[in-house]
């Protein structure tokens, strides 16, 4: 590390730890303990005194939040409020989900959906998370079913129009024609999908009024509404991924910072990774030996992020083939990877000035099942004799088949991947092996292209963030203040 | 322009929108999710002729310039012949009878359980698929066992380390090893939830900051080797 | 992977007329003596196929030869070309290898029909098109118009056989890794940053002196590794000790992986043997 970077390092880590204190100070606000419950008497069983509904948070617009405050204390032991949901202030009602006993069902108990910031304020009320659609007669496919009755009855009808309305009724039957439904056999693949996402909305697109039926032993002790009907909301932010956010913003920050300064300064100290350094050893023995080079894609597609590494170090690879004037043989297990590499290899090679020494049926699907193309590969191993074997990607059980195989034949053996199940097995067999996060720093590596190794620069104050994290982290919990630092770190 | 920019741009709206996407928990949001991964099936779909052309055209020039064992790419043929007729033998019969106006419907043509899996594609997979997979997959006993012994020979402390610990693990998971000390399984265990946890724990970090860091560059149109470099 | 095949498919140049009778030969005994333990298999009263619940079920096969017990042979011939592999590479293992590939991409393609392009395409959108223009049939529903976008890019994937066209396949990548690149990004966060440090710290104790030291080699674990992977830091000094340790915790933890995995492997070599035995060869094994 340069000296210039030590100060700005100290700056970092201050300002990290700035916002664990913010953070912490925030959550600290929330741990006071929830308000004394009045004491009971002998008195007649008290009802909740205040009860509302609210839009559930961090969801997609299918859950309601029925909340109420009081009506739990000592005298309300073994009351059950059972919560129930119509779409007239005047029902019909229907019971929506389980009852709740009185003197639980506490707010605080929402925190995996609310996420961490309910600990902030001194909330001691009570809440419980309804789903509309789940109430059986609002049930979509019961709804539609009803609706595509080829003779209505008019019982069905009016039964609907009392849970529906009458604009909601016509909106669904407009979906149906729209769709050209007319029985329920109409209803399958896509279309299914489609006329119930929108039965769905069209569903929940309307005020819903909610009310708490107070028992004890079965004997109904009374009922109190919401305050005010309430449409649920499809959420646009899910606050409880802040954290991730917040991470993602500081790290990706870094990432582009530091690659703006590599482009100004770009010499930038990187360690030696031998397993790359062996790339040019590896290419060089192919040329001497008049042998190919063979390239193994993993198994992963190409919208993996491990295939994609894999790709950018094929092209890196591509280049000094080229350049070598030796042979490049690349097998595929994924269509669309195969493309891909066709394309990098191709442009590799003319970047190299060889365009003529590419032909496409170097770069070739091998097998399109896990286990053949094994057999694929291993026979070509076996017959082929490369001189270098590369396995980059991301590998199953095949791992060890293919590295054990290449062991045996002789030839220079190199593996990247970052799948950790399969690294003993690519340790134990290959001459050398680019373990996890080395996959990704590999094309940055190979092409000494400064933007790239800015972000490898990256990567490396990613790991000292989160080693101060799990530093501070462990001393907290070790002083029994994790709360600490739980708004940086909960994953819900 | 049409070559480099607009896949740029396309990789950076797409990239973009699927991190902002996975904090945005409306429905609309979510099924733009769901309709970009079957996108990407149905592109797979198409590459699968780009597949088959390679692997159908690489065994044509063995077969073509007569080469030294060019009779076994004839079994690949066969195989690949056979398999695809008898998978899509029911549809091309559904699409005459369509075409021709006969009995099929599109409403028989709609169904997708998957082709006629009761009959022969059912017993391809049964009998050559599964078998060889199977022949394949536990060829690993040996091959762990030969790999084993390559780092035996390596004598040094890491390749002890690597041997130590297996053998322990190895031995903890046996019943006999608890008939001799139930501290061998014990043991076993540890390793497996402290150190090795550890270790785990340590590289799904780092890959992850490495994915980060690929993809930003992704995103960024830092990187750009599948568009064939700079 | 065109002209470099030389010495390997065929068993090839280089080897004498005498060398090349006793190689065909010895593919001859073999073939034969399958073909002849098969012959004798079906001879034999009953066998089976099929296990219910762990007990063999048996099936009489008598004489007569039915699809299952071709089905049989078949695989049973399959399962020894492919391990005559760990004897060397020979003509068995290159026969079974080939229709292995062709027989997989087959079934890879009829699947990519069904649950790709036909579920996912032609049943949204196609089929609609050409019931109206074509034969003007009725399908109920409309099409998912939206779907012509991965159509097009679907199509922009094919030009790729057209030389000059090429570039266009580079559109449908830029979407692919567009998403995969994108998609990751917060997924893996979650899962494999924010969780494993989470988990790490919740698991920090110090209330017994055992406990202690479990919560110490938890610690020094990832942090040494996570010290180990620094690329832009040499590794010296401190540093160069820490990863050090990192490197010895990296090599015990592959070492536990590897031997955690043993005997799941062997248990699948233990079962493709039983199945020759008791489903080709119809020898009944107890327990």
């Amino acid at each position: 590390m340069r000296k210039g970077s030590c100060g700005r390092s100290r700056g970092g880590a201050a300002a990290a730890l700035v916002l664990v204190l913010v953070l912490a100070a925030l959550a600290a606000a929330a741990e006071q303990p929830p308000p004394a419950e009045p004491a009971g008497g002998a008195a007649p069983v008290p009802l909740p005194d205040r009860v509302w509904l609210e839009d559930t948070p961090n969801d997609d617009g299918r859950q309601l939040t029925l909340r109420w405050r009081g009506g739990d204390g000592a005298a309300a032991e073994g009351v059950l409020l059972q919560p129930q949901l119509a779409t007239g202030p005047d029902g019909p009602w229907f019971d929506a989900g389980s009852p709740a006993p009185a003197r639980g069902a506490w707010y605080r108990d929402l925190e995996p959906v609310y996420g961490i910031f309910i600990r902030l304020g001194d909330d001691g009320g009570h809440g419980v998370v309804l789903k509309p659609l789940e109430v059986a007669p609002f049930a979509p496919a019961r709804l539609v079913r009803l609706m595509l009755e080829p003779a209505p009855r008019p019982e069905a009808l009016a039964e609907l129009e009392q849970l529906l309305g009458k604009q909601t009724l016509a909106a669904i039957r407009q979906v149906l024609r729209d769709w050209e439904v007319g029985e329920p056999d109409d209803l399958a693949g896509h279309v299914e999908a489609k006329v119930m996402r929108a039965v769905e909305r069209l569903v929940l697109g309307r005020p819903w009024y909610a009310r708490l039926v107070a028992s004890r032993d079965g004997g109904t002790l009374g009922t109190v509404a919401a305050e005010a009907p309430l449409q649920p909301a499809e959420n646009l932010f899910d606050r409880r991924k802040v954290n991730n956010l917040a991470f993602a913003l500081v790290f990706s920050a870094l990432v582009l910072l530091l690659i703006r300064r590599a482009r100004r300064d770009p010499d930038l100290y990187l360690r030696r990774l031998a397993g790359l350094d062996a790339v040019d050893e590896a290419v060089g023995r192919a040329t001497e030996m008049g042998k190919p080079v063979l390239f193994v894609h993993g198994l992963n597609p190409m919208d993996s992020v491990s295939t994609i590494a894999a790709v950018n170090i094929l092209g890196e690879i591509a280049k000094r083939v080229a350049q070598f004037d030796s042979r490049l043989l690349v097998t595929n297990y994924d269509p669309i990877v195969l493309a891909v590499s066709q394309e990098t290899v191709r442009e590799g090679f003319t970047h190299a000035g060889r365009p003529d020494a590419y032909s496409d049926d170097d770069v070739f699907l091998a097998a399109s099942e896990q286990f053949a193309y094994v057999a694929a590969v291993d026979g070509i191993m076996v017959r082929q004799r490369p001189a270098a074997n590369l396995y980059v990607g991301y590998f199953y059980a095949e791992s060890l088949l293919l590295a054990e195989t290449g062991a045996t034949t002789g030839a220079i053996q190199i593996a990247a991947t970052d799948s950790f199940t399969q690294l003993p097995f690519f340790v134990t067999t290959c001459d050398y092996t680019l373990m996890g996060e080395e996959l990704y720093a590999a094309s940055a590596y190979l092409s000494r292209d400064p933007l790239l190794l800015g972000s490898i620069k990256g990567q490396d104050w990613g790991k000292a963030i989160l080693i101060v994290l799990l530093v501070a982290g462990a001393a907290l919990a070790a002083l029994d203040a994790t709360w600490l630092i739980e708004p940086l770190i909960k994953v819900y | 322009m049409l070559k480099r920019t607009v896949p740029v741009a396309i990789a950076f709206v797409v990239g973009l929108w699927f991190v902002i996407q996975y904090f945005v928990p409306a429905g609309w949001s979510q099924q733009s999710l769901t309709d970009a991964t079957n996108w990407a099936k149905i592109l797979l779909g198409f590459a699968y002729i780009l597949g088959l052309y390679s692997l159908v055209h690489v065994h044509w020039l063995r077969i073509r310039r007569r080469q030294p064992g060019y009779g076994y790419s004839l079994l690949v043929y066969l195989g690949l012949g056979v398999t695809v007729a008898l998978g899509m033998v029911g549809e091309v019969e559904k699409a005459w009878n369509l075409l021709a106006g006969g009995s099929a419907s599109f409403a028989d043509f709609q169904t997708y359980g998957g082709p006629n899996w009761t009959s022969g594609v059912d017993w391809i997979y049964t009998y050559v698929l599964y078998p060889a997979s199977a022949t394949m997959f536990s060829i690993l006993a040996f091959f762990i066992a030969s790999a084993a012994y390559r780092t035996f020979r390596a004598r040094t402390l890491e390749a002890a380390l690597l041997l130590v610990a297996a053998a322990i693990v190895m031995f903890g998971r046996v019943p006999l090893s608890a008939a001799i000390d139930q501290a061998i399984p014990q043991f076993a265990d540890w390793i497996m939830a402290y150190p090795n946890m550890a270790v785990k724990r340590a590289i799904l970090i780092g890959v992850t900051l490495g994915m980060v860091a690929t993809s930003l560059r992704i995103i960024f149109g830092i990187e750009r080797a599948y568009l064939g470099g700079d | 992977m065109a002209d470099a095949d030389n010495a390997a498919a065929g068993t090839g140049q280089g080897e004498t007329g005498r060398q090349r009778a006793l190689r065909l030969a010895a593919v001859a005994v073999l073939l034969g003596t399958f073909a002849a333990v098969n012959v004798l298999i079906f001879q034999k009263e009953g066998g089976h196929s099929l296990r219910a619940g762990g007990e063999l079920v048996w099936k009489p096969l008598g004489a007569t030869v039915t699809w299952e017990g071709i089905g049989i042979v078949v695989a049973a011939g399959l399962t020894l070309a492919l391990y005559s592999f760990l004897y060397a590479d020979n003509a068995f293992f290159k026969a079974a290898e080939h229709l292995y590939v062709g027989v997989g991409l087959g079934y890879s393609l009829v699947l990519a029909w069904f649950q790709y392009i036909k579920a996912e395409l032609y049943v949204p959108l196609v089929k609609y098109w050409v019931r109206e223009s074509w034969l003007g049939e009725q399908v109920p529903g409309r099409p998912d118009w939206k779907l012509i976008v991965p159509m097009i890019l679907g199509l922009f994937l094919l030009a790729r056989f057209v030389r000059r066209l090429e570039w266009m396949s580079r559109w449908a990548f830029a979407f692919i890794i567009g998403l995969g690149a994108g998609m990751s990004i917060p997924l893996f966060i979650d899962a494999q940053v924010l969780r494993q440090v989470e988990q790490t710290i919740a698991a920090v104790r110090f209330d017994a002196l055992l406990v202690a030291l479990n919560t110490l080699v938890l610690l020094v674990g990832v942090i040494s590794v996570l010290i180990y992977f620094y690329f832009s830091i040499e590794h010296r000094g401190a540093v160069g000790l820490v990863s050090k340790i990192g490197i010895w915790f990296l090599m015990i933890s592959f070492g536990a992986s590897f031997g955690y995995t043993v005997m799941g492997r062997m248990a699948l070599l233990v079962g493709r043997v039983q199945w020759l035995i008791q489903d080709w060869l119809r020898i009944p094994i107890q327990g």
